[in-house]
């Protein structure tokens, strides 16, 4: 069955690491967690000695401190650009610690309360009237009543009066029934948390209140600062994403070498020799990258029908992340004046990457 | 030596009773191995106790033990190197935690005599890579942070870095009575670092010669009486504990050094140990240390974490209750996670980190840099008044001496400097800039090139007043804390100065910051100055605005093509600041366009100015098809008339676009409809502003604006009148001559036909004005105003 979905979910992925720390684990564990919280960051960190794989990369005392965040009363709020793998570790953390991934809410601007507390089935509702058996509990109701990790994906997408439900919900840890009686209520047993991912940068989203900004630990994922690590997950994921592709000519090892460079100049601001940079608005993240290298292999592949040269990967930049900021476009024809220009006269890639951003640039 | 007999062997060899020797294996800085070592020399009552660091500073010990000292302070070592370095200076500084100090005190106290075994600070091998430009530790400890070993036992522990281990492993025992084990361990530790350094390593950074000295040092300290307890850094423990015969001859001082007893800050200390030395944050440490002193058992986490949000709160940082006990829980949590018995450094910041912040951080958020000042402390040290005038004053007074300055007495003297022919001039013209840099009343230029202004800057002589007075001396005692030589003092001034302007909101302000470079490029700083370059490069390419961008750059040009006083060194990147400077501008060109009214001055101006300075831009090495190429792209989205005038200009004299062109703009701009009068003149005051040539070696236009003039009738005539003086102002004599020529030359008459000259005055006239004059005069003097004729100034 797995074989036909797209993704499965964490706990399947690594349900034998699952078991082999389960088995190996000794250490004290909080009330309802299912793996003790060392087993947690080795499940995530990885350990040899289990054959446990390393999940998340660059900041291993942000696993700790998002453990020891998810033990106490406040919840776990992730931060960063996007694409820089907030819902993994979220997703990794449930995962290990209630056994389920499965508890999300993903939020959008449709998002009302009900998702986050409780809605009816409304055929049970007119035929019984409001009973257990009519109920239809929210992730985050069910994670209450079952001790677990609910997890919130996106949470500056939903309206602010949505995400004020949240606030007494996490200092109260219950949620009040009064359809089903008076003093009904449902109280959340230990081993209950929540993880909420958020982007605060991108354009469309809304501010969180400060009151719910106090009920959770902040932690922001930060772009990987291993560029030869970097290289390699680009490479790997577009392989990937061309694995059904019936023609995909090869990354050369000079391009990815520019995208990766561009990327990380723009993103930081100081090119590697130290040279400063306009930060764009756009997101810089390694997602985009991929994104952009895989539209890149895709152009050569389909419409060129050649070899993937740094021009295609010009002629995606301009589509793929910079969108339609004009301050962006400035943005980036000063870098392809002042930083590709001159570094175009000693490489070939540089050259072509130049040649074509030049042009697109122009129309 | 890396197995386990050979470790266990080791733990053994440490102390070996029955030789009398005790080698004991420290960190500097680390409370845990001064307490230990406090509790190994109660009980063994050595004889003599070995101390690892120069052996010329021995004679600094009585003045270390002076009850008159308070750490932290330091021993600093002035070098003349025979090289071609010059000076350089040299720290090794003392805190009350550490344990060479503990090791002193407790010496003394059984009566033990004291002795620094390591090679001289005059030896190469102590100085390693000091290059003079930045303050030096004597205490090199990377390898506790980048070694094979220390980044394996990271892993496994899941310790971030060397710090984190050094305190999980080490410090967490701290106040434990048993010294054995306890360097037993350390002595293991320093092994395996040692055991994973190769030995030509070993060999190159001069500690094979330092062991040399220490070993010597060692074996004639066992032959004259025991026991002898050596305190020296872990990593030579396992080179002392053998056979101390087979060590290579010590090698003799290859310099001159002068040491002295400076005063000390737990600041300057931990911006010295961002140098790989000892440990970071000296503040937390000493905490440590006095904890384990006052033999309490409150937790020193929430003691500090207390301190924190009481000091947060004093400052007017809003820090709840709640997120303080949260901060605490997840010190503690994190201290469980990762095996600690309570929460210690790094768990603390982790757990600030986590429950303060609240929104997405940079790579260091303000939370986490406000903790760890409060971790750094600001404690400062005391010397004795025996301890002599400090480092800075002597250096001073040395260099004044080398530049023939008589200081014999307090009397102002002068001195002429011929700064662009003789060399010795321009360096005393440079100590005399120097000297005013840091602020000091003992110089004053009376007569020269003024470079900051730009006033007479071709001039040959500068001329300066001088005088040796206490207040030099008083002021050069209060900035000795700047530095020991005045370059570096000089540099540490210019620190201070940057971060005020930020203080000020001024961090921004890229004429005050190029004015700063040119005051340090006069003092002659040039060679240390790449740190302070690479930043307002990126100033100027964060912050810059189109106006003050061509300020800075049309300065900074200036300085590129100085020579003599102002000249920088070649290795100076000057050019790359040029270049992000002209980079900024063109990005800058974008902006233009949507010029707002009160803008519009500062940029017609810096758009005059940009046409001057880059006129030559291949001769400077930039780039000019980017600007013109930027200019022509945003010429006609341009709608500021004036501004629009000014691009025009700037590209017509590129040759990217037609001069008929002006033309052509102009007559439209002119005749068309346009509910502002002043917007019908804007285009020709821009181009008039920026280049007035134009008007008439352009094509046809000084024809249109003819035409136009006379085309108008006398109200419309008057109404334009101010605007149309506001664009002919920029005109100086000879081009409102050559104007007149020309339109003269237009009209075929001659330019002197074009004047109507009145000279007929007639004597009804005359008199007419004189009765006037008086009566006007006797008017101003009723009313006391005199002056007004005068023109002088009441007092």
């Amino acid at each position: 069955m797995v074989d036909d979905i797209q993704r499965a979910p964490a706990e399947v992925r690594y349900s034998d690491e699952i078991e082999r720390l389960l088995a190996a684990d000794t250490d004290p564990k909080p009330k309802g967690w299912r793996l003790s919280p060392r087993a947690v960051r080795r499940f995530i960190l990885g350990d040899a000695s289990l054959d446990v794989q390393q999940k998340f990369f660059g900041d291993d005392p942000l696993v700790a401190r998002c453990i020891v965040s998810l033990m106490g009363h406040q919840g776990l709020m992730l931060v960063g650009e996007p694409g820089t793998a907030k819902s993994l570790l979220s997703e990794l953390l449930a995962a290990a610690i209630s056994g389920t991934s499965k508890l999300v809410v993903q939020g959008s601007a449709g998002i009302i309360e009900d998702h986050l507390r409780y809605g009816w089935n409304y055929a049970l509702l007119l035929a019984e009237g409001p009973s257990e058996r009519a109920l239809v509990a929210s992730p985050i109701l069910s994670a209450m009543r079952h001790g677990q990790i609910a997890r919130i994906e996106e949470l500056t997408r939903c309206a602010p009066e949505v995400q004020d439900a949240i606030i007494s919900l996490m200092s109260e840890k219950t949620i009040a029934i009064p359809e089903l009686g008076p003093e009904v209520e449902s109280r959340a047993i230990p081993g209950f948390n929540l993880i909420g991912t958020a982007n605060l940068r991108d354009r469309g989203v809304h501010d969180m209140s400060s009151a719910l900004k106090r009920r959770f630990n902040f932690e922001t994922v930060k772009p990987i600062a291993d560029a030869q690590f970097e290289k390699e997950l680009i490479n790997r994921q577009v392989a990937q994403r061309m694995a059904d592709s019936p023609i995909a000519p090869s990354v050369p090892a000079d391009v990815l070498d520019l995208v990766v460079d561009v990327f990380r100049d723009l993103r930081t601001g100081t090119t590697a020799d130290g040279a400063s940079v306009a930060i764009p608005n756009s997101v810089m993240s390694t997602a985009e990258a991929v994104n952009v290298t895989h539209a890149a292999v895709l152009e050569a592949a389909y419409l060129d029908g050649g070899a993937l040269t740094a021009g295609h990967v010009a002629r995606q930049l301009g589509g793929t992340v910079f969108k339609d900021d004009p301050e962006d476009a400035r943005k980036l024809r000063a870098y392809v004046d002042q930083i590709a220009h001159p570094r175009a006269r000693g490489s070939r890639a540089w050259s072509a990457f130049y040649k074509s951003a030049k042009e697109s640039l122009r129309d | 030596m890396t197995d386990r007999a050979t470790l266990a062997q080791l733990r053994g060899d440490l102390f070996q009773a029955d030789r009398g020797l005790y080698v004991v294996p420290i960190r500097h800085h680390s409370p845990a191995c001064a307490w230990a070592l406090s509790a190994l020399i109660s009980e063994v009552k050595p004889s003599q106790v070995l101390i690892e660091a120069p052996a010329d500073f021995s004679e600094q010990i009585p003045l270390l033990l002076d009850p008159d000292t308070k750490p932290p302070v330091a021993l600093v070592a002035l070098l003349d190197d025979a090289g071609d370095r010059g000076r350089v200076a040299g720290y090794y500084p003392f805190c009350a935690h550490s344990p060479e100090y503990v090791a002193m005190q407790a010496g003394t106290e059984i009566g033990a005599s004291l002795k620094f075994i390591d090679a001289p600070a005059a030896t190469k091998a102590m100085w390693g890579q000091l290059d003079g430009t930045e303050p030096k530790s004597l205490l090199n400890e990377e390898r506790f942070n980048a070694n094979d070993y220390v980044d394996a036992l990271t892993r496994a522990t899941g310790c971030r870095d060397g710090f984190e281990l050094w305190d999980h492993l080490f410090e967490t025992r701290l106040a434990q009575p048993d010294w054995r084990s306890f360097f037993g361990d350390v002595g293991v530790y320093c092994a395996g670092i040692r055991a994973a350094t190769p030995a030509a390593q070993i060999d190159s950074t001069g500690d094979t010669m330092r062991e040399a000295h220490m070993a010597r040092a060692v074996k004639m300290a066992l032959a004259a009486a025991g026991p002898v307890v050596v305190v020296v850094g872990g990593f030579h423990a396992p080179a002392l504990v053998g056979d101390l015969d087979n060590m290579p001859a010590p090698r003799k001082p290859d310099g001159t050094c002068e040491s002295y007893l400076i005063r000390y800050g737990f600041q300057a200390m931990d911006a010295l140990n961002g140098y790989a030395a000892g440990l970071p944050q000296p503040g937390y440490y000493h905490a440590l240390w006095d904890r384990a002193n006052t033999d309490s058992d409150h937790d020193l986490g929430i003691d500090l974490l207390t301190g924190f949000a009481t000091r947060m709160r004093g400052e007017g940082h809003a820090l709840s209750v709640p997120a303080q006990i949260e901060a605490m829980r997840m010190a503690q949590g994190l201290a469980a996670l990762r095996g600690r018995s309570h929460a210690m450094r790094h768990d603390l910041i982790d757990g600030v980190r986590a429950a303060l912040i609240k929104g997405e951080t940079a790579t260091q958020d303000i939370w986490t840099t406000r903790f760890q000042a409060f971790l750094c402390g600001d404690r400062l040290g005391d010397v004795p008044p025996s301890a002599g005038s400090p480092p800075l004053v002597e250096d001073v007074r040395r260099r004044a001496r080398a530049h023939r300055l008589d200081l014999s007495d307090s009397a102002q003297r002068v001195r002429k400097l011929d700064i662009r022919r003789k060399d010795s001039h321009l360096a005393a013209s440079r100590f005399f800039h120097a000297m005013g840099l840091i602020g000091s009343p003992f110089a004053q230029c009376t007569g020269g090139p003024d470079y900051l202004s730009g006033a007479q800057t071709a001039l040959l002589f500068e001329h300066w007043h001088y005088a040796w007075s206490p207040q030099t001396e008083g002021h050069l005692i209060d900035q000795a804390v700047l530095g020991d030589e005045l370059p570096t003092a000089c540099l540490a001034f210019m620190h201070r100065e940057r971060v005020a302007l930020i203080a000020n909101g001024q961090g921004r302000d890229l004429p005050q910051l190029v004015d700063l470079l040119v005051r340090s490029l006069l003092a002659g700083l040039g060679a240390q100055l790449d740190g302070f370059l690479v930043q307002l490069g990126s100033d100027i390419q964060n912050y810059g605005t189109f106006s003050s961008v061509t300020v800075a750059l049309r300065r900074l040009l200036f300085v590129v093509q100085s020579s003599g006083p102002l000249g920088a060194p070649e290795t100076l990147d000057l050019r790359g600041v040029v270049g992000a400077a002209y980079g900024r501008l063109i990005y800058l060109c974008d902006d233009l366009p949507n010029t707002s009214e009160e803008d519009t001055e500062d940029r017609l101006d810096a758009l005059r100015m940009m046409n001057e300075v880059l006129r030559d831009c291949d001769g400077i090495g930039l780039d000019r098809s980017l600007l013109d190429t930027a200019m022509d792209r945003v010429a006609l989205a341009t709608t500021n008339p004036v501004i629009l005038g000014a691009i025009l200009a700037v590209c017509v004299q590129a040759g990217t676009r037609p001069a008929a062109e002006l033309a052509q703009i102009m007559e439209g701009r002119l005749t068309g409809v346009s509910l502002d009068t002043s917007n019908r003149i804007g285009v020709l005051r821009g181009i008039l502003h920026t280049s007035p040539p134009l008007l008439w070696h352009a094509d046809g236009l000084l024809e249109v604006v003819d035409r136009f003039i006379r085309g108008i009738d006398e109200d419309m005539f008057l109404e334009l009148l101010p605007h149309l003086r506001l664009a002919f102002t920029r005109l100086n004599p000879r081009e409102t001559d050559r104007v007149a020529h020309e339109l003269a030359g237009l009209l075929g008459v001659q330019a002197s036909g074009l004047i109507r000259h009145n000279t007929q005055v007639s004597d009804a006239d005359l008199a007419d004005g004189l009765r006037i004059e008086k009566a006007l005069r006797a008017s101003l003097e009723t009313d006391a105003l005199s002056n007004w004729i005068t023109g002088e100034v009441s007092q």
